[in-house]
């Protein structure tokens, strides 16, 4: 077995490892925690696809995410206060189904990295950075001065949603629902990676001239890409507002885009695992220097700095070593 | 009559107030070797660029295999079969020989909307593949990454993928560049091996080559053509000794 993948094996069960030992000592904070961790590992592997195998930085994926999070509170909201969402032309109820939300999270975000994306990816390099800021700050501004959906102050959820058959309310029980999207989207990112779409994809991000040379459009390549990434950071913000029961524009603001590209970085741009290690670095980082200093920050600062400088492929590349080309 | 491969209709382009090409005709017939020669600066690049999609020309039509093709982009021309090597050799750096033959096939079956199932479990495109490599004699590189291959190793690798394009027709750019004596006459080879497959519109300066390789061959000057013929015609004719070889030169 080649030494990433067992880098990924021990990654992929830290996880439930830290949960479950949470659960044997009774500490359903860790638990949470450990949740957290895997939500925002699922907003990176859906950034990932874009950002790694495609060389897209987008600036602007904290829309999806925070779409992701208000079609959970629409929905939700709807459905706690029994208010129908819309009566025309059809009848529309909310609902606490995470099935059904996590759907229409998917393909809220689906449409709008349709949108975003076809006219950002016209541009190229530092353009393509500052038009997906732009409509990443544009959202947020509105879910701000949006007041149905509590404006600038955001939105309780009082009660997690249904799953059919489970607790969701149990911590461990919502960990294993997320864990399992988790292991989801990095099955699906895996096999994207070896198909003829992310050869495409890897290519147009390394030599576009060739790939049109050999007729193919980088433009519909790279669309298909950001849309497949926006969905799966939607799915990670819907799951995430689930966490804290609560909706609020900051999940849109630009901070949380910049979030998303540090657990990348951090984890190693491009890189299956990248973004599980990279999240879960984070929130580690977080929990230890956050109890030391209010500034922590200034701590992950620096080590951003050396991962850039020193160690470009984070923690995957210092743990398995430089990406071997696959056959 | 046979109808042309290639058609180059009128075509002129100026960058400001610079033409880089006037009026431009040349035409490439099935299974021949045109060249197209001139110094720096006459226009040729742009010739090849607006030949492959890259830029539109002001003015005049482009047509391959009787379709007039002026407004298609670079993709679409690739897929009706023009495949195309660059003055700078350009591959996938991070991926491997093979799979640089791979996507240039997979470019060719238009079968690159597909997610799951790995591009190299695909039996039948490898085996293309791997005949592309063995026809560049580049079999035994397959599982080198692109950017670790020498130059002339790059070079033949271009030629498979635009082998594998199953072209109509070649597009090569200055193949022989920076390839040395035994390199140039190994290309030599190899491209007069080509012919049969498709005619080549060859952009060369190396002369050797050109001479033994090509069945006519147009002379761009300042951005027009000045002469279009058989190789001894084109050693003959004044004009081309003027302008191009030099007065003195003796070819």
């Amino acid at each position: 077995m080649r030494r990433e993948t067992l880098v990924n094996l021990g990654l992929a069960l830290c996880l439930p490892a830290v949960a479950l030992t949470a659960l044997a000592l009774e500490e359903p904070f860790t638990i949470t925690l450990a949740t957290r961790a895997t939500i925002l590992a699922l907003a990176g592997v859906g950034l990932n696809i874009a950002l790694g195998q495609g060389g897209l930085v987008s600036l602007g994926h904290a829309a999806f995410f925070g779409i992701g999070g208000y079609a959970m509170g629409v929905l939700a909201s709807h459905a706690q206060s029994f208010e129908p969402l819309m009566q025309w032309p059809f009848m529309l109820e909310g609902t606490k189904s995470m099935p059904v939300i996590w759907l229409t999270a998917m393909l809220a975000s689906a449409l709008a990295a349709l949108g975003i994306g076809a006219l950002s990816l016209r541009t190229s390099g530092v353009y393509f950075i500052m038009i997906t800021l732009a409509f990443g700050q544009m959202l947020y501004y509105f879910a701000v001065s949006w007041p149905a959906y509590g404006g600038e102050d955001g939105l309780s959820i009082y009660v997690r949603n249904d799953f059919p058959g489970l607790n969701t309310l149990d911590p461990i029980q919502f960990f294993t629902l997320c864990f399992i999207l988790l292991a989801a989207a990095l099955f699906l990112t895996a096999r994207i990676k070896r198909s003829p779409f992310g050869m495409a994809l890897n290519a147009a991000r390394q030599n576009p001239a060739r790939v049109r040379a050999v007729g193919i459009r980088p433009y519909k390549v790279q669309l298909t890409a950001f849309v497949l990434s926006g969905a799966i950071t939607g799915l990670a913000g819907a799951l995430f507002a689930d966490l804290n029961r609560f909706i609020s524009p900051s999940m849109l603001s630009w901070h949380t885009s910049g979030e998303i590209i540090i657990f990348v970085l951090l984890g190693g741009v491009g890189r299956l695992f990248g973004p599980v290690a990279g999240a879960g670095l984070f929130l580690l980082l977080e929990q230890l220097l956050g109890g030391v200093s209010d500034y922590w920050q200034v701590f992950l600062g620096m080590l951003l700095l050396s991962v850039v400088l020193f160690a470009r492929g984070g923690l995957i590349g210092a743990l398995a070593g430089r990406e071997v080309a696959h056959d | 009559m046979t109808d042309p491969v290639l058609a180059v209709d009128g075509v002129t382009k100026s960058f400001g107030g610079l033409a880089a090409c006037r009026d431009v005709s040349l035409v490439l017939w099935p299974a021949e070797i045109h060249a197209l020669i001139g110094p720096n600066g006459a226009g040729k690049s742009t010739l090849i660029k607006q030949i492959a999609g890259e830029l539109k020309p002001d003015k005049g039509r482009i047509h391959f295999l009787g379709r007039d093709v002026t407004h298609m982009d670079v993709a679409s021309r690739a897929r009706l079969g023009l495949g195309r090597s660059f003055q700078i050799s350009a591959v996938v750096p991070e991926f491997t020989v093979l799979q640089n033959v791979a996507l240039a096939a997979l470019g060719a079956e238009r079968s690159v909307f597909r997610f799951m199932r790995a591009a190299l479990s695909d039996r039948s495109m490898i085996e293309h593949a791997d005949r592309e490599l063995d026809r560049v004699r580049l079999s035994h590189r397959r599982a080198a990454r692109a950017s670790d291959i020498s130059h002339g190793e790059r070079r033949r690798l271009e030629l498979a993928m635009a082998l594998a394009l199953k072209p109509r027709a070649f597009l090569l750019d200055e193949p022989m560049a920076g390839l040395g004596t035994e390199g140039g006459l190994e290309m030599t080879a190899l491209l007069s091996q080509l012919r049969t497959e498709a005619p080549i519109l060859l952009v060369e300066h190396d002369m050797d080559a050109v001479f033994s390789l090509a069945d006519r061959i147009s002379v761009l000057v300042y951005g027009e053509v000045i002469a279009t013929g058989t190789v001894g015609e084109i050693r003959a004719d004044a004009k081309v000794r003027r302008a191009y070889l030099g007065e003195e030169a003796t070819v």
